[in-house]
């Protein structure tokens, strides 16, 4: 399966080579039979020039047939008349392809002036296109077998220029995919680079991401060891009861620690949830509705600590919400803001729209946050420094996964009048943009 | 015994203070390092048991302080942090031992038990002068071959004088080592126990210097 896949991926390398080959090929062949085939014809129009240069001297009487020694056979001189019967005088004076015992002939006939004696000048054919083709050879092996040399020392090139990836993918293969460290840039084209340097930056990305995690998991099990650890001691303990009454305290006891603990896991499988992206439920929600049910659930919560507790300001908004994130949200910002202020205390809520966007806000009469702790509360687990408030520390970290999924945004900062203020801010959806 | 506590965890604080209560130590727990700090300059303490991710002056800086201090007081760290170079470097900075959690009240006992026999430099763990024989782990003494066994609080003042034969211990020496902060004593409390000890005992085996306190025999 896999192997086919790859196979579908064009290689530029083999397309390159494939390419330079057919047509370097189809040029070097039209190439080499146009020269062999012009070299073929001049050599045979040579040698009818040499023919007829030795039929010239001939008729000068400069040679003769006895003047050309018998063992060459390649060019032949015969007086023609009756005597001759190799060749007929019938034949005219010019060059002309005659057949002398089934064997071709080129000859050229002429005529001496002075004795009209008639000489032929002749060559086999044979011999005549085996030289022929002989010098065409010579013109044609030396082109293909530079061309041959040309070929492979392209394919070297291509191979040498093509090695960089090569050790890339080589270099990629190695990675464990635990460590993700960057590729090196050193040495490779110039063409490469940028590819290589998005490559990177992704690397550097997930790096990042993967680090997150772990050390969240990391985070994770040490948080579970805490509730663990009271539940062990806090179960161990009820053995020792001396009274009911104290048995009943001690149970109570375990049974908060339990609750802690199943709070615990549910926070730690909302933001699972959360952060895995899928199984959210889109859909469109009047934010006042959802301020409200949120309001009416932590009621009792601020009634018990007699804080004055209400909206100060609302406006009609509609917005965006998945997979009811904006309750978990707006209920930890409550929350919180009930724990962290004291008994007769003031927690506000106000929903308004500002330049097009929804803003919920909930102030509320507690101490503050000190200054130097308001970056490092959004950390997964961070509880504040003399928290008496049995919380994990994860309620802002979900709140922050909440509002990166609706595309919102969160501040907190201390007021100048005291306490803190939650601000959540996310683009309201006009009822238009429904239909 | 008086243990300080420093824990910031409210429900393993309380679990803890409950189980040692009940093995018959005073406890004062407090929540983070500076706390512990003032504590320890107010009170004597048996041993200290030390979380180590406080807020605030977190535990190797309070153990930091108070090695710097010469103070020699037996420190166990109790944490979630089991890596060894966690536990390395905590006995490095002065902890006389590391106990990881989860882990049992039973093995917190046994280790308390441990370190403060070290730090009192006795090797066998019953404490002994010529005519008693106190068992840490039964809460059993032993007179003339004869084993009684003793209440929590019985347990705990025997033990405190039993560190130190021959010393004398006052009445406010005594409730501070078997009472913590908030728990009520009464005015007559510390002759009560003794009184109980001495029935099962023998009236001879503690030994009241008028106007000073008490003591056992070396």
């Amino acid at each position: 399966m896999d192997g086919q896949q790859i196979n579908h991926h064009p290689s530029l390398q083999h397309q390159l080579n494939r390419w330079i080959l057919t047509t370097t090929f189809i040029f070097v062949t039209i190439a080499a039979i146009l020269a062999g085939g012009l070299t073929f014809f001049e050599a045979r129009e040579l040698q009818d020039d040499i023919l007829q240069e030795i039929a010239s001297l001939v008729r000068l009487n400069k040679l003769s047939e006895n003047t050309i020694p018998k063992s060459d056979e390649s060019i032949l001189i015969q007086r023609l008349g009756p005597d001759n019967k190799n060749i007929s005088n019938k034949l005219d004076d010019g060059l002309q392809t005659i057949k002398i015992d089934d064997d071709d002939w080129r000859v050229f006939v002429l005529t001496q002036s002075v004795t009209q004696q008639r000489f032929a000048v002749g060559q086999q054919t044979e011999l005549r296109d085996e030289i022929a083709w002989n010098s065409s050879l010579n013109v044609f092996w030396p082109i293909v077998s530079l061309v041959v040399l040309l070929l492979l020392i392209i394919n070297v090139l291509i191979r040498q220029t093509f090695k960089p990836l090569k050790q890339l993918a080589t270099h990629l293969d190695k990675h464990d995919g635990m460590q993700l460290s960057a590729l090196p840039e050193t040495n490779m084209p110039k063409e490469i680079v940028p590819f290589l340097l998005s490559i990177n930056g992704l690397l550097a990305r997930l790096h990042q991401t993967m680090q997150k995690q772990q050390r969240f998991i990391a985070d994770a099990a040490h948080e579970l060891r805490t509730p663990v650890t009271a539940l062990s001691l806090l179960s161990e303990n009820i053995k020792q009861a001396t009274t009911e009454q104290d048995r009943e305290q001690r149970q109570l006891l375990l049974q908060q620690g339990f609750e802690r603990l199943r709070l615990l896991v549910a926070q730690l499988l909302d933001l699972a949830r959360l952060q895995s992206d899928y199984e959210s439920h889109t859909e469109i929600v009047s934010f006042n509705q959802v301020v409200q049910n949120v309001i009416a659930d932590l009621y009792p919560l601020a009634e018990a600590k007699n804080i004055d507790f209400g909206v100060s300001r609302q406006e009609k908004l509609t917005v965006l919400d998945k997979g009811a994130g904006l309750s978990h949200l707006m209920r930890n910002a409550i929350d919180n803001a009930i724990r962290y202020t004291p008994e007769g205390g003031t927690v506000n809520v106000s929903l308004l729209s500002e330049a097009g966007n929804a803003v919920f806000c909930v102030e509320d009469s507690g101490k503050g946050i000190p200054e130097t702790e308001l970056q490092l509360i959004f950390e997964p687990f961070y509880r504040a420094q003399d928290n008496i408030q049995p919380g994990n520390g994860l309620g802002l970290t979900i709140s922050l996964e909440v509002a990166r999924k609706l595309g919102g945004h969160i501040t907190l900062l201390n007021r100048a009048e005291g306490g803190v203020q939650f601000r959540y801010v996310q683009a309201i959806i006009k009822p238009d943009d429904i239909k | 015994m008086r243990i300080l506590l420093v824990e910031d965890d409210y429900y393993i604080g309380r679990a803890i203070q409950q189980a040692l209560n009940d093995a018959a130590y005073a406890v004062d727990w407090v929540k983070d390092g500076d706390a512990a700090l003032s504590a320890l300059q107010a009170q004597d303490y048996g041993v200290i048991l030390l979380d180590l991710g406080l807020p605030g002056k977190d535990g190797i800086e309070v153990l930091q302080t108070l090695r710097k201090a010469k103070n020699s007081i037996p420190v166990i760290i109790t944490t979630a942090r089991d890596a060894v170079e966690d536990r390395i470097k905590g006995l490095d900075y002065g902890a006389d031992d590391y106990l990881v959690k989860p882990f049992l009240i039973s093995e917190l006992q046994a280790r308390i038990r441990a370190v403060v026999r070290r730090n009192q430099g006795v090797a066998d763990p019953i404490l002994s002068n010529d005519v008693l024989e106190l068992n840490p782990v039964t809460h059993e003494v032993k007179v003339d071959n004869e084993a009684y066994v003793l209440s929590a609080r019985e347990y705990a003042l025997l033990h405190a004088l039993m560190l130190r034969p021959g010393n004398i211990m006052s009445r406010d020496e005594l409730e501070d080592s078997i009472y913590g902060w908030n728990e009520e004593v009464a005015s007559n409390a510390i002759e009560f126990i003794i009184h109980g000890l001495r029935k099962k005992m023998g009236r001879e085996t503690i030994k009241n210097v008028r106007g000073l306190g008490w003591m056992v025999s070396k």
